[in-house]
């Protein structure tokens, strides 16, 4: 993780993001904080990706 | 509405692209979100705070707008492209979903079973940390980690898949050559 995200956001804000438990307020920053960060966003967008998975695999049966 | 600038909003079009293709992993789908999304970031501009994160703001209107079309879909069932249509009852999910659900489901099945239940109830039933802490009778930092680990060894799985495939492809290449 880069030094200016290490500062205010810990690697736990990313799975807090992708889950909806951040505030929108901290969503934004930690997006601005992350576009320098080209790992740790694409580790975001997996996670996102992850849960699309999830949804289309284990969600309700469609009718 | 004045205050706005369009420019920078058609000039923040390529990283939406490419944020709407980690999303979807299919062009067409996700050049409608991407269109889908100006429209809304149109259609509020008022809203958008002068000297705030453009990317950020506009990000937020596009991942909200893929949940909603997730919604809608588990609702509805997949769209298919006329091209792909054969005319069977079935309603299908495109090959390159089929494939990767299959692999996904793989590498669900590897996780232990507290990593997969923190997982479904989080994705699938929408719970909160605080609320499957709760449920579980656990820490919220249980959660949290268990979480953390199920994810970070999916990604891991998923790049290893990668690199396999990539590396076949590259030998199937030098062996047709």
């Amino acid at each position: 993780m880069s030094g200016a995200v290490v500062e205010i956001f810990t690697p736990a804000d990313i799975h807090r993001y992708v889950d909806g438990e951040l505030n929108i307020n901290d969503r934004q920053a930690l997006l601005e904080l992350l576009e320098e960060d080209p790992d740790r966003m694409a580790e975001l967008m997996a996670y996102e990706r992850q849960n699309v998975l999830l949804v289309r695999k284990f969600g309700p049966k469609r009718a | 509405m004045s205050q706005f600038d369009f420019d920078a909003l058609e000039a923040e079009i390529p990283h939406l692209r490419r944020y709407a293709r980690s999303l979807t992993r299919e062009t067409t789908q996700a050049d409608d979100l991407v269109q889908d999304c100006l429209e809304r970031a149109i259609s509020r501009c008022e809203q958008f705070q002068v000297g705030t994160n453009l990317r950020s703001w506009l990000f937020t209107i596009l991942r909200n707008g893929h949940i909603d079309e997730c919604r809608k879909n588990q609702r509805r069932g997949p769209m298919i492209p006329l091209e792909d249509w054969t005319g069977d009852a079935a309603v299908a999910p495109s090959q390159e979903w089929t494939v990767e659900l299959r692999e996904f489901g793989q590498s669900f099945d590897r996780l232990r079973a507290d990593e997969k239940d923190i997982l479904l109830r989080i994705a699938v039933n929408g719970q909160s940390y605080d609320d499957i802490a709760e449920h579980l009778d656990i820490a919220i930092g249980t959660v949290k980690s268990r979480l953390s680990r199920a994810r970070k060894r999916l990604r891991e799985w998923e790049l290893e898949g990668a690199a396999v495939t990539k590396a076949t492809s590259s030998d199937q290449m030098r062996t047709s050559t």
